[in-house]
């Protein structure tokens, strides 16, 4: 009895395993670091236009609703930049095996 | 389990990644609203932006949670934790992350600028012909986001009623 059970607990463990490595390798890129150049272009790009905006803001007159609505773009811009980034970032962690072919994340 | 479930979450954002990040754009785009009504003095428009934005996050979660869920069971793993009917309403949510995305935009977009144009008849337009259209228009955009909630109600309802996973 006990031998069987540990036989299903051997072939579950294998199932997760093989679970894992799927999950692990599917829609993955195949260079992680083209992949990573891309994507800190891109931030790089819209951190760009949030640092435009702040500079905008602060030409303005400091009380006038323009440069509140200028400032408040910018800040939702930085946190765009960070956000998809970290988003971005965190599913490449967990890339580990090799890139399934066919399911290759190309993002941007 | 618990790395499992790490792992399908991970999976599942490298696979919807367009839609998880257009999430994050229109929970950012809401709350920018919301902040600049609110120096404006509009506490109601401030209110249903924020909400807006709030209801954004919590979809993009629950389509994030719910792809994560059944990630390791559309690999085949077995399912011996949840229900059939669960793990096909779960699946359903969870591969339509970028339809749900595209489609909470439209209905949320329509719905603020059918109120922007209400609120804007209200206190700028003068003539008869100006008021009529500004509420024809929120009329239509009000439908269109009404035609959007029923498209991803009928979406999801055919996907759990088919079962071909």
């Amino acid at each position: 009895m006990a031998h069987g059970y540990n036989v299903v607990l051997l072939a579950l463990n294998h199932v997760e395993i093989v679970v894992a490595g799927d999950l692990s390798s599917r829609y993955c890129p195949r260079s992680k670091g083209a992949f990573l150049l891309r994507v800190l272009v891109v931030a790089a790009m819209v951190f760009g236009a949030a640092l435009m905006l702040f500079f905008a803001a602060n030409r303005g007159r400091k009380q006038s609703a323009r440069r509140a609505q200028l400032l408040i773009l910018a800040v939702a811009l930085l946190l765009l930049a960070i956000g998809g980034t970290a988003l971005v970032l965190f599913g490449l962690s967990g890339c580990s095996g090799t890139a399934a072919e066919g399911l290759i994340w190309n993002w941007p | 389990m618990n790395q499992l479930w790490s792992l399908g979450a991970r999976y599942c954002l490298r696979q919807h990644a367009h839609a998880f990040i257009w999430f994050w754009c229109l929970v950012l785009a809401f709350g920018a609203a919301a902040a600049i009504e609110r120096r404006r003095g509009r506490n109601f428009g401030a209110a249903l932006f924020a909400l807006l934005a709030l209801l954004s996050a919590a979809l993009g979660l629950i389509v994030l949670f719910a792809c994560a869920a059944q990630a390791p069971y559309s690999m085949g793993l077995g399912t011996p934790l949840i229900s059939a009917t669960q793990l096909t309403r779960i699946t359903c949510l969870g591969q339509s992350a970028s339809t749900s995305a595209y489609l909470w935009t439209i209905a949320t977009v329509g719905c603020g600028i059918a109120l922007g144009l209400v609120s804007g008849s209200r206190r700028n337009a003068t003539s008869a012909a100006a008021h009529i259209f500004s509420y024809a228009g929120a009329a239509l955009l009000l439908l269109l986001a009404g035609v959007a909630g029923l498209v991803w109600f009928f979406d999801f309802s055919w996907c759990t009623s088919r079962r071909l996973f």
